[in-house]
Parts: structure tokens; sequence; C-alpha cells
């Protein structure tokens, strides 16, 4: 596209809801932009936006002001399904990452753009999903509904699903909360995976030696506002956690 | 020689219901929709079939009018919940109320006889008399054969990538939504679909009884309830594909269900006392169930 390999621009971005009677302030002014092939760690304390910078940019919550131009295109003016054959949004908690009623074969199947078209046989499919599942320790449960995996299980298979999907931008909330130590090694080799395949990939995490140790960029966000953006080989360097805990206490000061 | 007679009934009856049993357990199960409109379609689709077949329409016609009025009805109660987001169970109770001033109006009566009339059983009747005079023989391998029609067309369409974008849909409405599947569209159509096979067993039940009343659907949900809680409990999910559990489920649930009612019935059971026991029923299906494995049937996202 005309965007010289740039895939997401955010601009000034300002969103706030009430709550309790009380405005709360969720993201304020924040603009960065995000190159094609990128993997954005977005890291920050509790309650710093994060989850909410997420959902606008999954087109699940409407800003109240600013703009976001995915592939060239302003993300308010797009379709739902527009939006889905751009982005794929795995859902924080693991037990939403997948239909639970349905097969993991099903669960595949109907987030398999392939399938739609019908380009590909149900052998074949079948054959590429088991390829999919077999490193994951997963491919014998094919026919087994997605609600007996565990919550581990059921993350692997949302970023399965993530991979399949057209979207070039996959949109990850948390996705090592409550992973055991194997658990996490898969799901991280599945992350770094669908970022090999060429996704660019924005997690979100509340963990500082995530966010300088995975990935190829750093955003802090901090009570709303962008306050660190580093990419690169600088990022082992940078005390993230030192760097939002003295922001916060200076902002306390001012209650 | 009467001991076979409540078999013969409760398989009858239990037959023409298990359309309305299977359409509550699609809802309920697949779409997760608690659909209580199956109470206010099952009279509807009877009254508007009664009142066109009356009036000389030909009986296919009259048929086909009833499923198109169930599944608008089902179609409403979907709008109600999806468009204006009512609670699912308040959305059912509004087109339930809707659907009972309708049936006045449309039958112009709270009854209508049927007895006259050109009936689905028609064709059987000769084979049935000849057959035995006890049995209903006839009926029942007319009324086999429509269900064994109606669960296969179901279990194939809910296999397509339609049905399974359906599923989607009412499985976990937000990963539908992230795939780009219309959830609101899909849970219309797959209530008006139930709905539509709701008003069939109306139909049945009014050919079945030989005239219709405006209050034939009052219980049914309860029945439905109890085929489908007892079914589910006699069949293992694990054997089974989801949507052939519940469709089998259903099924099997609302005969053994009415079989069951109808001995009790003739083994001195006071009719007035069948809601409490049904109820009853339920309640003590339902906690054996937790008790045994938790809530393995009614995992929903929260």
């Amino acid at each position: 596209m005309s965007t010289n390999g740039r895939i997401l621009s955010v601009n000034n971005l300002s969103v706030s809801f009430v709550r309790w009677g009380q405005e709360v302030q969720a993201l304020q002014s924040v603009s960065f932009e995000v190159t094609k092939g990128e993997w954005l760690i977005l890291v920050g304390p509790n309650g710093s936006g994060k989850s909410t910078l997420l959902n606008v940019l999954s087109a699940r919550l409407d800003p109240n002001q600013g703009e976001i131009q995915l592939n060239g295109r302003t993300i308010g003016d797009m379709s739902a399904q527009d939006m889905a054959e751009n982005a794929f949004y795995v859902h924080q908690n693991p037990l939403l990452s997948a239909a639970p009623t349905l097969t993991l074969y099903e669960n595949l199947l109907v987030s398999d753009i392939h399938s739609h078209h019908r380009s590909e046989k149900k052998a074949q499919l079948l054959e590429k999903y088991t390829a999919l599942l077999e490193p994951l320790g997963l491919s014998g449960r094919m026919k087994q509904p997605a609600k007996t995996l565990s919550g581990g299980e059921r993350m692997l298979l949302g970023l399965t699903i993530a991979r399949l999907r057209p979207g070039s931008l996959i949109l990850l909330d948390e996705p090592f909360a409550s992973l055991d130590p194997g658990k996490l090694e898969l799901c991280l080799k599945s992350i770094s995976d669908l970022n090999a395949l060429g996704k660019t990939i924005i997690q979100v995490s509340h963990d500082p030696e995530v966010a300088t140790t995975l990935g190829t960029r750093t955003l802090v966000l901090n009570q709303g506002q962008l306050s660190l953006d580093v990419s690169g080989t600088k990022r082992s360097t940078i005390d993230i956690q030192a760097h939002w805990y003295t922001t916060t206490e200076k902002s306390s000061v001012h209650v | 020689m009467t001991w076979f007679v409540p078999l013969d009934i409760g398989i009858t009856v239990g037959l023409i219901f298990s359309f309305a049993v299977v359409a509550f357990g699609l809802s309920f199960r697949l779409l997760n929709f608690p659909d209580l409109t199956v109470e206010g379609s099952i009279p509807l689709g009877a009254s508007v079939f009664a009142i066109l077949l009356k009036s000389g329409a030909p009986f296919p016609l009259a048929v086909l009018a009833a499923l198109l009025a169930g599944g608008l009805a089902g179609a409403l109660t979907a709008i109600i919940h999806v468009r204006f987001r009512l609670n699912k169970f308040l959305a059912g109770i509004i087109v339930i109320a809707i659907s009972y001033s309708l049936c006045l109006r449309i039958m112009g009566a709270s009854n209508i006889g049927l007895l006259q009339l050109t009936s689905i059983f028609d064709p059987v009747q000769g084979f049935e008399r000849a057959v035995s005079e006890y049995f209903q023989l006839g009926k029942i391998l007319l009324l086999s054969l429509l269900l064994l029609l109606c669960v296969g067309v179901l279990f194939f369409g809910l296999s397509t990538l339609k049905g399974i974008r359906l599923r989607t849909a009412g499985s976990n409405p937000e990963f539908a939504r992230s795939l780009g599947i219309n959830v609101p569209t899909n849970i219309i159509i797959g209530l008006a679909l139930t709905n539509a096979l709701a008003a069939f067993s109306g139909v049945l039940l009014a050919t079945y009884q030989g005239f219709t009343d405006v209050n034939m659907g009052a219980g049914t949900l309860l029945l439905a309830l109890a085929a489908l809680t007892i079914g589910e409990r006699l069949l293992s999910e694990r054997r089974l594909s989801f949507p052939s559990f519940v469709l089998a489920a259903a099924v099997i649930g609302s005969l053994v269900y009415q079989v069951v009612v109808a001995y009790a019935v003739r083994f001195g059971l006071a009719s007035t006392d069948l809601k409490l026991v049904t109820a009853v029923l339920v309640l003590i299906v339902v906690a054996f169930r937790v008790s045994q494995d938790g809530e393995l049937l009614s995992e929903t996202p929260k």
C-alpha cells in the first residue's frame, strides 16, 4: 500500500469514559506509528490505559478524539468485516480466545480464510491444522471441544487461530498471564513464529522484563500517556519499572 | 392388553413434541439463547395452520404459513434482544404475550376444531387400521420419518461452514465478531429456524388432537427443559459431536419424558400435579448432574 511499510498510525488519540459518576481519562493524546513486521511491547502499570488502547485499535471501543489508520484506512470507517480481515485480537482471557463448544478443528476451520474460499479440500485442511497443532501437543485433540482445553492450551489455540487469520496485525492482551513455564515457552515460540511469518504484533504486558527482552520495540504507557518509545538494542539498558514508578509518584503529588 | 397403551401414546406425543424440544435445545445449547418463544410459537403455528385449513387453503400452504409465523415470532424475539438489548428472557416473554393475542385474533375464538379436515395423518390412516386396532403404528412411523428427515437436515446444516459460523456466534459472540461473523444476523436466523420448528410441533399437535387451542403451548417450556435435561443425562457427550449430542438428547429425552408421563398418569398421577412433578424431576436431574460432574455441560464464557 501507499504507506511505505507503515501498517498503523495513531494520531492524537484520546479516550475517556464515565465510571461511577467520575470521568476517567484513559488515554490522552497518544500518537505513534508502527511499521510492518514490528513486534511492539506495550507496557505500563495497571490502569495505565494499555487494554483501552488495544480495545480502540481493535475497533471494540470508539475514541473520543483522534484517528487511527490501519493499512491506510481510518478504523472508524471500516466495517466489522474489513476490520476482521485486517487485524485480529486475541483476548486476555484465554477462555474467550475460541468458541468453547466447537471442536478444535471447527475453531480453526471457521477462522481459516482458505476454508471459506474452498481453495483447499477437507483432507488438506486437516493436514495443515495437524501440522500447526503438533508442536503444541494438541494435534491428538482435534475432535475435542475447545472447552476441554486448559487455559494455557486455549491461549495456544488462540495464537494458532491468529496465524490462520488474513489480517497482518495481531493484538495480544497479556498472553503470558497465568501460564506455566512449559506453556510460556510454547506461547513465546508461537508469537515469534507469527512475527517471522510477517505479522505485525502489538503485545500488552505489565511485566517490565518482558518489555525489554521480547519483541523489537517498547512503548511505555503511564496514566494514559506515552512516556517512552524505544527500539533496538538500547532497550535492554533501560529500567522501565523505575521509569513508571517515578512518574506515578510525581503525579500523585498533584492529586 | 392395555398395558402398552401409555407406551403408544407416550411415543406418539413424544415424537410430536420432539420438534419443539429440538428447537429449544438448539437455541439453548448451540445459540446460548434460552428461548422462551417456543411457548408462543407452538399455538401461533397451530392457529395459523387451523384457520387457513378451515378456510379451504391447500394443506401444504397451511403448514408453510404456520412455519413462517413461528419463524417470524422467533426472529422478533431475537431482534428485540440484539437490537434493543433487552434481556433474552424478557424478549421471549414479550413475544409470548404478542402471540397469545395474535392467536385469538387469527382464530377469532379460543379454539378451532379440525376433525373433519385434511390431516397430515390421512395417508397412513388405512394402513394403521389394517395393522392394529390398538397401536397408532402409522402415525408413529410417519412422525419418525419426518423427525429423522428434520434431524438429518439440521445435523448436515450445522456441520457446514455456515452452520459452524452460526454456532460460533452462539458459543462466543465476541470471538465470532473478531472473525467478521455478523452475530445479530446469525442469532435472528437461528431463532427464526428453531421457532419455525416449534410451530411445526404445534401443527402436528393440533392435527393429532383434532383441534387448536390458544392455550396449547402452555407448559411446553417446562416440558422441553425436562426432556432436554433427561436426554443429556442419558447420553454421553464424549461419544458424539456437540450438535449431534444436543439433537439426540432432545429426541430421546422427549420420548422418554412422554412415555414416563403417560405411565405415571395411567398409574394414578393427577394431571393437575404434572407440572409440579416435572419441575421437581428437572431439579433432581440437574442437582444430580451438578454433584457428579460439576458444570461440564453448562460452561459459558464469563
